[in-house]
């Protein structure tokens, strides 16, 4: 027949439920008055059909009742990339022991700091002054006793010296 | 429960919604992987390393594309990096299990013809048997197995085709005077 290969080049689609509806009609038309067009689409569909319940017999009694175990598993088990990971973190990286030894390290420093102003007796209160005299005089006063300081030149106390 | 909601809550770390959305699909993989595998032992592996991967990787998936389409992709991937791996490495070439045929009762016919049909699969480029399995066993159209594979229609229905060819040519016997 002379829509035979036009036919042959649609029977895929057409089988596949991928032809315009336009089409559709035409292979359809044809189909009804073609032997050998209607036997080429039959085989395909007896492919399919042979293809599909070759699988199904084989997917029937597949065991996937306990396939969440499996899965769940290994979900809980590392990846490849966290475990290389761990490994470059620590060897190359090593993070944590850094992080004591800064944190000590810290502690030490504060200790170190704090332990003199908790041990150490209160300062005692000190008054200083200064006397405008012929020399500078400075008074230190403190609780029970009062040093004061007289300035001399360098000069001057070596005169005095003589 | 829907499932948009399934996979959100997965994306939230729920492994208790990831199972439900698994047990959806488990089936229609496993039927895939066995489609491409021929070997039940092997299928359920890969079938448990699809799901390990989606989990793994659920935090990406955007509801733009369907999660059959993502999870079938993630499917097909596997399934060709394991063959890959077989024919790089033969020695651990698994021997294919013997047809199933539908059971004690199914025709001796019935039986050579599956053992045929997996014959004819196993010599398939991988490309192409994917491709006949999704739009065969599967039911998925073109766009969707174009997506699935990452590839353009024109590519699909070419690879469609000439896998039909082989089966046509490996079956030819079983098939002339109808089954």
């Amino acid at each position: 027949m002379p829509d035979c290969s036009r036919v042959a080049s649609l029977l895929e689609k057409y089988a596949d439920g991928a032809l315009s509806q336009d089409e559709t009609a035409f292979v359809k038309g044809h189909l009804k008055g073609c032997q050998r067009c209607r036997k080429e689409l039959d085989e395909l569909l007896a492919i399919r059909e042979h293809l599909r319940e070759a699988v199904q017999a084989e997917v029937a009694d597949a065991p996937l009742a306990g396939i969440w175990e499996g899965v769940a598993e290994r979900l809980e088990a590392p990846t490849v990339m966290e475990r290389i990971w761990w490994w470059v973190k620590a060897l190359v990286f090593p993070v944590r022991p850094l992080k004591a030894l800064a944190w000590g390290a810290a502690l030490v420093v504060l200790f170190l700091v704090t332990l003199p102003l908790l041990t150490a007796p209160p300062t005692p209160r000190v008054v200083v002054e200064s006397v405008e005299s012929e020399h500078p005089i400075m008074i230190f006063q403190g609780e029970g006793e009062t040093t004061i300081v007289w300035l001399f030149e360098k000069e001057e106390r070596k005169e005095g010296m003589r | 429960m829907e499932e948009r909601e399934l996979i959100e809550r997965s994306q939230r770390g729920e492994k208790d919604a990831f199972q439900e959305l698994m047990v959806l699909y488990q089936r229609k993989i496993y039927s895939l992987l066995y489609g491409m595998v021929w070997n039940r032992e092997d299928a359920l592996e890969l079938t448990q390393e699809v799901f390990v991967k989606a989990y793994r990787s659920i935090k990406g998936f955007r509801m733009a594309s369907s999660f059959y389409t993502w999870l079938y992709r993630i499917a097909v991937n596997l399934a060709l990096d394991f063959r890959r791996q077989r024919v790089a490495n033969p020695e651990i070439q698994k021997e294919v299990d013997p047809p199933n045929g539908g059971g004690p009762d199914a025709s001796l016919l019935r039986k050579e013809l599956n053992a045929q049909i997996n014959r004819t699969l196993g010599h398939l480029p991988p490309q192409q048997r994917a491709v006949l399995l999704f739009r065969e066993v599967e039911g998925l159209t073109y766009k969707e197995i174009a997506k699935v594979m990452g590839c353009r229609l024109g590519t699909v229905m070419s690879r469609l085709h000439y896998a039909r060819e082989g089966m046509r040519r490996a079956l030819a016997p079983y098939l002339k005077g109808g089954d």
